[in-house]
């Protein structure tokens, strides 16, 4: 298989996946974008899909907790399906409020080997307790994400009001021994932020901005790599362009190379 | 997207009085019905822009805070969408164009109508008192909205399932459907089919309710039923309430009753022109007397400069913002590695074309008090030159307007106005750049009490706010007012003069004590006219991407224009003040029609030369450290770093 069929979920509030469907398509993949509403309706097309990605947004207002009240409706009518697709050779993501979403659902981290359906882990409110838009750099931990591969660091916008990782500490623990810590959250310098804001912009645990599951195949991130994903998009590019007035825009942002990953593993 | 146009920009703007001022103002007296506090006032204006434009999923990119002490009483709160749409839809048709016809249903869908939002459209532009209704405000959801709107945009538009379309906004569906109605003539409502939220609503509640979030649409019957399919399955309600007709009248009822039933000619012409006087406002002798020079701690007003309400980084507001989403924000509100605030965003809405959207404001309310020509002149020349300033051509810039005045009765009051819409006219034939839009509030009067009884009666200055848009063909002329090379030369460019008249310089020598004088001052005049060779040169220049960051200068002028280039990416700058010049006057006033603009060494003397019959300055270098030295005659006027300057302009919202 060469060209990778990319179904992005769409509806109630979710609002990121048009730009989210671009970069899977400038990648290389076909796209679909399907309202959550035709998806449930028709659950078996999920199965002609080799990447599932709940993209950013806000899904029934946050009303009820990020990505509570979506992960409900999937877990209940979307489930053996998902299943399915988890334990095919396939990859899940999911994108800020995605996120949110698989790990409400339980698809992150999930209990173990290909098991999963339990709430382990939590994204709470910010620690600023308000809406943070604002870029971070980002270190990648010893993982096995296949959307990471090849990459050492990010440097990626943030937008959320609850991104605050937490878990318990043998939960944590249990983390680190699976490598099921994808991103942390670092400095200017690279270093560690250790907490502080605005380099970690939400009070995470350990720094932790992504989880991944299942040999790395799930991967959900706060961040939001479809946001720089060409090089106008990064936030330095005005300047870069005054000392290199010919440089190309379409040139890759700091974030292509999750989508390129994404795609190759199919090649 | 009363057009169905994709909202792909959302813009703000918050009018209002210096949040450190507790003292109370209240609706009634006796200590009764106490007012908000402009602190509070402030911070639900915030979040109210937050849920709303985050929940959407449109960027919230361009946005401005304005304080002033005549807005304590009735702040301003501006927000706005740019839509993007198909200049023709796939029948064919152009997008605007749009035409009810006889037989279409009449449908409305979205959220529910209530008691919220009864006679909104009137409590805006009425003196807020005790009697003022709580009912006025809307009830907002934005996720109602954001499901009808994904379905409008990108599923029932292209299926041409609808005739003609418009958003509820002022007067609800008494607006929406008689506006409609005129496209065909004629109209006939069944209030009864209207969704509630609640029972007991009385019929014209129903007829005139702004709740928000619905739109209505004329729909041919033979599409209704897929229409109410599609909706369906987005979870968006959407019932038929009546038909258009070319009967000539408006005609509502409630259960069989008649409720109205009026001819449409006279619903929408029948009010006859009202009659206004005016009367010229005299001009006061203005001349202010300012200390000289040697009793004047220019470092330390410097620094006071950047920590001032109307100057000071205002990044908590726009990081609260998701500027991001949808992925086109290429020069976005804060700038360089310090995130120091911009003037203009840009905005590339299709990520394969290389056209741009520029966008940006002014307002000058503070010159409003003494010249509303002028503060209209300057704000639309303000909001011209920040597009001009970011590579948009002066060809490409469209111009809305909003005024908001006060006591609109008093002659004198009509008089700014008429001065102030003159000038709008003027300035903008002079420029080329068209008003496209537009909206006014009148009587933004508090009439209340103070906490010993007395009667307080407060005003804002009359406002005229200038919002500019631009296209450019290529985002690759944008520029941001960073300084980004060591040894890069500084012009100024344009001619200015000494008059301080109602700039943040002359506020703060009065707030500090350093100037009694109780004059406002002379306003800066400028003839637009003589700004366009200047404009016509500098565009091929940013076409051609031959400067390397460019600041237009407004409140706070060259000080705040030269330091905000320097904090951006921490690189100090050396600027020498011509020998004729006040050193204080020279870096503060606030003439329009400049710009501080940077270049490389190579770049120099072909500047010079093609800018030649243009005014400029030669004020410095870019330097490599992080110090800020400013000379005349070759001694230092006033020295200052990088560092100190950042703490200045991050420390008066530092805990907001």
């Amino acid at each position: 298989m060469s060209q990778p069929k990319v179904l992005l979920l769409t509806g109630y509030g979710i609002n990121c996946e048009e730009e989210t469907a671009y970069a899977f398509q400038a990648c290389g993949a076909q796209t679909a974008i399907v309202h959550v509403n035709d998806l449930i309706a028709a659950p078996k097309q999920l199965s002609d899909y080799q990447i599932f990605v709940v993209p950013g947004g806000f899904s029934y207002g946050d009303d009820t907790g990020s990505g509570n009240a979506l992960a409900n409706k999937m877990r209940h009518t979307l489930w053996p399906e998902l299943m399915d697709f988890v334990a095919a050779d396939h990859l899940v993501l999911g994108i800020c409020n995605g996120f949110q979403v698989l790990v409400n659902l339980g698809l992150l981290p999930g209990d173990g080997d290909n098991s999963f359906g339990s709430r382990r882990v939590a994204l709470i409110a910010n620690s600023t307790a308000r809406y943070e838009c604002r870029w971070v750099n980002l270190l990648v931990a010893e993982t096995d994400s296949v959307f990471l591969g090849g990459v050492s660091s990010l440097s990626l916008p943030v937008a959320h009001g609850e991104g605050r990782f937490f878990a318990p500490p043998e939960t944590l623990v249990e983390l680190k021994q699976r490598r099921q810590i994808a991103l942390r959250y670092v400095d200017a310098k690279m270093e560690p932020a250790q907490g502080s804001f605005p380099a970690n912009p939400n009070g995470s645990l350990e720094d932790i901005a992504a989880l991944c599951a299942a040999k790395g195949r799930i991967f959900g991130l706060m961040p939001h790599p479809e946001r720089a994903f060409r090089l106008n998009q990064m936030p330095d590019w005005p300047e870069r362009l005054a000392l290199e007035p010919d440089s190309d825009w379409r040139q890759p942002g700091s974030g292509r190379v999750i989508f390129k990953n994404a795609v190759n593993y199919f090649s | 997207f009363g057009l169905g146009a994709k909202p792909i920009i959302n813009r703000y703007g918050f009018c209002v009085a210096d949040p450190g001022d507790q003292e109370p103002l209240y609706r009634s007296v006796g200590g009764q019905n106490q007012a908000l506090r402009p602190r509070r006032i402030l911070d639900g204006i915030v979040d109210g822009v937050r849920v709303g434009g985050n929940c959407s999923g449109i960027p919230t990119t361009q946005g401005f805070l304005t304080f002033h002490p005549g807005y304590k009483g009735k702040p301003l709160v501006f927000v706005g969408t740019v839509g993007l749409i198909p200049r023709k839809t796939k029948a064919g048709r152009l997008s605007h164009e749009k035409a009810a016809l006889p037989g279409d249903f009449i449908v409305v869908l979205g959220g529910r109508v209530g008691l919220d939002g009864i006679h909104g459209a009137t409590f805006s532009s009425e003196a807020l008192t005790g009697g003022s209704p709580a009912t006025a405000v809307q009830i907002g959801d934005p996720i109602t909205q954001k499901k009808f709107s994904d379905a409008i945009v990108k599923e029932v538009r292209q299926r041409n399932l609808y005739s003609s379309i418009t958003d509820n906004g002022a007067g609800g569906i008494s607006c929406s459907v008689a506006e409609m109605a005129r496209e065909c003539n004629g109209c006939r409502v069944d209030l009864e089919k209207v969704p509630v939220k609640y029972p007991g609503m009385a019929p014209w509640e129903i007829w005139i309710s702004e709740s928000q979030e619905r739109m209505t649409l004329a729909v041919p019957p033979e599409k209704w039923s897929e229409l109410e399919t599609l909706l369906k399955s987005r979870g968006v309600e959407a019932l038929v309430i009546g038909e258009f007709t070319d009967s000539g009248r408006c005609q509502v009822s409630y259960r069989g009753e008649k409720i109205m039933d009026m001819e449409l000619e006279f619903l929408h012409n029948g009010q006859p022109a009202k009659r206004l006087l005016t009367k010229v406002r005299p001009s006061e002798e203005n001349v202010v007397s300012l200390p000289p020079l040697t009793e004047l701690p220019l470092e330390d007003l410097f620094s006071k400069m950047f920590k001032r309400l109307n100057l000071a980084s205002h990044a908590y507001v726009s990081t609260q913002y998701d500027f991001e989403v949808q992925g086109g924000s290429v020069l976005k509100p804060l700038v360089g590695s310090r995130q120091i605030d911009g003037f203009t965003t840009v905005v590339q809405p299709l990520p394969e074309s290389s056209k741009g959207v520029a966008l940006s404001q002014s307002l000058y309310p503070a010159i409003s008090d003494l010249d509303t020509y002028a503060a209209a002149a300057t704000a639309i020349d303000t909001a011209v030159r920040n597009l001009l300033a970011v590579g948009t051509p002066l060809s490409h810039i469209a111009l809305l307007d909003n005024f908001c005045w006060c006591s609109s009765d008093d002659p004198e009051r009509l008089w700014q106005l008429k001065e102030c819409a003159r000038a709008c006219y003027e300035t903008a034939i002079c420029y080329g750049t068209p008003f496209i839009s537009g909206k006014d509030s009148m009587y933004n009067d508090f009439r209340g009490f103070d906490s010993s009884d007395q009667p307080v009666t407060i005003s804002v200055p009359p406002t005229i706010l200038i919002s500019s848009i631009g296209v450019m063909s290529d985002i690759s002329a944008v520029r941001s007012f960073a300084f980004v090379k060591p040894g890069d030369l500084l012009y100024l460019l344009g001619s200015g003069g000494p008059e301080i008249g109602a700039s943040e310089y002359l506020a703060l020598l009065k707030e500090e004590g350093l100037s009694t004088c109780d004059a406002q001052g002379q306003v800066p005049k400028f003839a637009p006219a003589d700004q366009l060779p200047l404009y016509t040169r500098l565009q091929e220049w940013t076409a051609a991407g031959n400067f390397r960051s460019l600041y237009p200068l407004a409140q706070g002028g060259l000080a705040l224009a030269a330091g905000k280039g320097a904090l951006a990416e921490g690189l100090g700058c050396e600027l020498e003040i011509p020998a004729a010049e006040r050193p204080d006057l020279f870096l503060f006033n606030e003439y329009p029609g400049r710009f501080l603009v940077s270049l490389t060494p190579e770049m120099g003397a072909k500047f010079e030369q093609e800018f030649a019959e243009n005014c400029f300055t030669k004020l410095g270098r870019v330097r490599a450290d992080e110090e800020i030295v400013i000379t005349q005659n070759g001694e230092t006027s006033l020295q200052t770093t990088v560092s100190t300057l950042l703490d200045a302009y991050r420390s008066t919202f530092a805990g907001f």
